[in-house]
């Protein structure tokens, strides 16, 4: 598998309702606050559906949006049939991390549904992931990626 | 001609068998593994609350216990009727746990267990009690369960306990099986003990026979 040696940043995963239900960083760098986080995660979600609406396509055929490029790093979304979205920030140079976040929704279909001490949805609001396994494998996988 | 419709007609009524007078399938049909974990999912969250709410770890292992010595008791028979070499019934205490330590645990996880060993222990009157263990490293069933904090200790794989002492109740060596992690500090690593703690009069009976 022939990628670029840029490096994966972080993974965010946000659920169909908009809500972060999983942060990782990668490269040790200090991260916002969780509230922050929270917020910025439910702002994408709504850019994300009024970029499906934009797109000069007949609409609801429209993917939303895929890359933010930005000064000094990208950051790539997608969104799975369920409607959760992956996201992850890299380094400019990246081309494409369809490849990276497919393997990560595998491994959450894997890890996290098939789990029965991880709750969906609680009382309506979406859970956090806080599933060991999850960490460990996301770790194994990013070797892989980040050299 | 009118052979010929017969024949046709004899095969049209093989459908039409009841499931009772249909010959047993060779029993190479899988379960896709995703299908069997979100059901053994469902399982473990059952068992947590149903009839009542579990307030003990032990509680809800029995369940799981439970519901896995269901199915020990039904599979034995299906599994020894489609092994070859299988003629009479099993009577040596070993052989019958290299059995389930290789075929049973192949026909039902598509792998054989990892070991089978003998842990030599005495009770509490000095008299000898050999424990058995079937050591499995990573048990397909409980492949995609992380065990949360606040229920580190529960073993999911008591469903697979139960599995090996219904069969073991049906073969005739009653028993009491355990699973637990072989190391419980090292949170990474999978490996599971089943532990078989055979009634009094099994391994008296197994003594006699050696002899």
């Amino acid at each position: 598998m022939a990628h670029n040696k840029a490096n994966i940043f972080s993974l965010w995963i946000i659920n169909k309702s908009g809500g972060l239900v999983y942060n990782k960083d990668f490269v040790g760098k200090a991260q916002l606050e969780v509230n922050a986080l929270l917020k910025i995660s439910g702002m994408f979600h709504g850019m994300h559906a009024i970029s499906k609406e934009f797109a000069p396509q007949i609409p609801g055929e429209c993917g939303g949006i895929e890359v933010i490029e930005a000064d000094g790093f990208k950051f790539f979304c997608f969104e799975s049939a369920t409607g959760i979205k992956f996201l992850c920030s890299t380094e400019s140079s990246f081309h494409n991390a369809t490849a990276f976040l497919e393997a990560v929704y595998v491994r959450y279909t894997d890890y996290v549904l098939k789990n029965p001490f991880y709750e969906v949805d609680q009382f309506g609001i979406g859970q956090p992931i806080r599933v060991e396994r999850f960490d460990l494998i996301l770790e194994s996988l990013i070797k892989e990626w980040n050299p | 001609k009118l052979q010929f419709l017969y024949f046709i007609g004899r095969v049209g009524t093989m459908k039409n068998l009841n499931i009772l007078e249909r010959p047993i399938s060779k029993g190479k049909a899988e379960v896709s593994l995703s299908a069997f974990s979100f059901l053994f999912s469902e399982i473990v969250q059952y068992t947590k609350n149903s009839p009542t709410p579990a307030k003990a770890l032990a509680t809800w292992e029995s369940r799981l216990h439970k519901i896995g010595y269901g199915v020990g008791i039904r599979v034995l028979d299906l599994i020894v009727y489609r092994s070859k070499g299988m003629d009479s019934r099993e009577t040596d205490l070993v052989r019958f746990l290299t059995f389930i330590e290789k075929t049973v645990w192949k026909v039902l996880f598509g792998k054989q267990a990892d070991n089978l060993a003998i842990v030599a222990a005495n009770q509490a009157n000095g008299q000898p009690h050999d424990v058995y263990c079937i050591l499995d490293t990573d048990p397909v069933v409980s492949h995609f369960v992380c065990n949360p904090p606040e229920f580190k200790k529960l073993s999911s794989t008591a469903f697979v306990a139960g599995i090996v002492a219904g069969m073991l109740d049906s073969a005739e060596f009653p028993a009491e099986v355990t699973a637990f992690a072989k190391n419980s500090d090292d949170t990474r690593s999978r490996e599971i003990v089943f532990e078989i703690h055979f009634k009094k009069h099994v391994l008296q009976r197994h003594e006699k026979m050696k002899s």
